[in-house]
């Protein structure tokens, strides 16, 4: 799988993690990769249920560092931390 | 209803017991641990009274070490308490015990049964480690670099000694040999351990997944639970232990002390006013003439205890130093006022101004004894002691000022409206906080209901009543956007205006709650006699 390619299918775990978990007024799947989720709905709690359901998917346990409300801020970063937690296991 | 409230056993364990007039069946709910059991707390209560109109007895009760019990020094005490509360249910007459935990309170209950028990474990984690997991995850998110301050961890709603960790850790929901389990489970979910029955619930999501402040009872996980175990105290006793009667029994209500006595200091129970609100005063045991008085409000729709338990630890310090401390339940809140599956919320409204007057009555001082504190929606109640002319206001975290007191559900439901902002609501918000001059922006916040500062503290200041403001920095920002600060300059410092140099509105910080605690302590013990020793 290319890096592209590894990208768009974490942000699809993304995503589908948000929609179970995320509890957004707006459908996780219209959400694009840099909108603020804090902006639409987004809460710690929430954050938190999120972050449990992607270390299960990707069996990765989120580093402390990482554990800021920027990590959550958006898929996009929520990619990030996880390519970052990822390549640091 | 009939509820006996009190303290129980050394160190003592604070209770509520509810006894029907007859039963075979009593049921010890063990609360969640931290800023959960907050949100649970009405929940319990509730499913506490329809056990008993069931015809089921229940105990509630404060963990050991936490909330309105004793201090205690045992490591992993904290997951304690559920045989002594049964121990109670027993000598009143119940033939066979369930124990329920929600949530982390699962891990006390199964550590409780015994064979021949039913054991509930209801949205139970899978186990301490994870519970813990998830603990430190929401404090990181929330508190930031307070999470650890002083060696001291912190989780939302409670401190952790290094004892707590460890065995909140070692913890799990094992069903024990000869208990008979029923796992309670959100909708699709697997229960935690391997149980003889598992019933899935709706809204668990809206108790324990949200602020405190807008958490819901989940009425139909409540009416699905008293409905089960109002069916097993009708079942026969062919898998109670031995001699155990399936039959209901006459209750004999328990013995419990109305006073806790400790350290040169006293806790009793209070009844306060024509709605029998419910609250503890914490007093020297021998007070001084004229010794102050503090009427300590908690936030929101929480009851009587803060977050990690704080009101109830200030209460404790201050008596130790002379002074008389009341806490007490508004209406709707803790053990004070009706609830039903969907309760109105009565925060700001004019419910609470009335529950502030029979507490100031029941306080029986005004003036120069009495200081009134409070934090958040108990900050607004504070301000409105003005014709009690009290010694001193305090404001804790106080964002709201607005003159007149709501309607019913008006407060939470704004605030259930922002957790649901849509994209287009949050762009103008955030165009207009950018593009609006400055002017405009205090005039919204006005008309949106966060008030006017100086209509809200003109009373106090007519009366001559010196008012401290306690804030923390999103609170600091939220009172310069009322034009807080100019307006109390104006007022020529009869409001004076602390800025916490970091922490957040709730307290959840420890060092804010310490330097909270500092700095209300050094103003209302000010002039006090310490208490007899």
């Amino acid at each position: 799988m290319t890096g592209a390619a590894a990208r768009e299918a974490d942000i699809a775990a993304i995503r589908d993690a948000l929609g179970r978990f995320g509890r957004l007024s707006v459908s996780a799947g219209s959400v694009a990769p840099e909108t603020d989720l804090y902006g639409v709905g987004f809460t710690s709690h929430a954050a938190v249920n999120v972050m449990l359901a992607l270390e299960d998917a990707f069996d990765i346990e989120f580093p402390d560092e990482l554990l800021t409300r920027a990590t959550f801020g958006s898929i996009a970063a929520l990619a990030d931390a996880v390519s970052r937690t990822r390549a640091a296991a | 209803m009939s509820v006996h409230h009190g303290w129980v056993g050394d160190p003592a364990l604070f209770v509520a017991v509810h006894l029907p007039e007859r039963a075979a069946l009593g049921v010890v709910i063990c609360p969640p641990l931290a800023q959960e059991g907050v949100s649970a707390y009405r929940t319990l209560r509730l499913l506490a009274e329809r056990l008993e109109a069931r015809g089921v007895a229940a105990v509630r009760f404060d963990a050991p070490g936490r909330g309105e019990s004793a201090p205690v020094a045992e490591t992993g005490a904290v997951l304690g308490g559920a045989r002594e509360a049964a121990e109670l249910l027993r000598r009143a007459g119940c033939a066979r015990i369930a124990y329920l935990g929600l949530a982390s309170g699962a891990f006390a209950a199964s550590a409780a049964a015994e064979p021949g028990d039913l054991l509930v474990l209801w949205d139970a984690p899978r186990s301490g480690r994870a519970w813990l997991r998830r603990q430190r995850s929401l404090a990181a998110l929330t508190l930031g670099p307070d999470r650890v301050a002083d060696g001291v961890e912190t989780i939302v709603g409670m401190d952790l000694t290094e004892g707590e960790v460890a065995a909140i850790g070692a913890a799990g929901v094992a069903v024990p040999a000869g208990v008979r389990a029923v796992a309670v489970v959100r909708r699709g979910e697997q229960p935690p351990a391997e149980v003889a029955e598992t019933v899935e619930v709706d809204g668990m999501e809206d108790l324990l997944g949200v602020s405190s402040m807008t958490s819901r009872i989940p009425a139909d996980a409540v009416l699905t639970i008293v409905d089960r175990l109002a069916a097993e105290a009708g079942s026969g006793a062919e898998e109670s232990p031995a001699g155990a009667s399936a039959e209901p029994a006459p209750l004999t209500p328990p013995r419990l002390a109305a006073e806790r006595h400790a350290d040169g200091i006293v806790e009793r129970l209070l009844r306060v006013g024509p709605h029998a609100l419910f609250g503890i005063e914490t007093a020297p045991r021998d007070p001084a003439p004229g010794a102050p008085v503090l009427l300590l409000h908690n936030g929101a729709s929480e009851h009587r205890v803060g977050a990690a338990d704080y009101q109830v630890l200030w209460g404790r310090e201050l008596a130790a130093r002379g002074v008389r401390v009341l806490r007490v339940d508004r209406r709707g809140t803790g053990e004070s006022g009706e609830l039903d599956l969907d309760p109105d919320d009565l925060m700001f409204t004019q419910a609470w101004i009335d529950d502030q007057d029979a507490m100031i009555e029941a306080a029986g001082v005004d003036g120069d004894r009495l200081v009134v504190a409070g934090l958040c929606v108990g900050a607004w109640l504070a301000a409105h002691a003005a014709p009690r002319r009290p010694r001193l206001v305090v404001g804790i975290s106080q964002d709201v000022f607005r003159p007149e007191p709501a309607a019913p559900n008006e407060i939470v439901e704004y605030f259930r409206q922002v957790d649901r902002v849509t994209p287009a609501r949050r762009r103008l918000r955030r165009a207009f906080n950018r593009f609006a001059p400055p002017r405009l922006k205090v005039l919204v916040a006005r008309t949106r209901g966060r008030g006017d500062v100086g209509a809200h503290f003109a009373p106090l200041a007519e009366a001559g009543v010196p008012t401290v403001l306690l804030l923390s920095p999103l609170d600091v920002a939220g009172f310069a956007d009322l034009d807080g600060p100019e307006t109390v300059r104006r007022m020529g410092g009869a409001v004076e205006v602390i800025r916490l140099p970091s922490g957040d509105h709730s307290l959840f910080s420890r060092p804010a709650r310490l330097r909270v605690f500092e700095e209300l302590s050094s103003r209302v013990a000010a002039g006090a006699a310490p208490g007899a020793h």
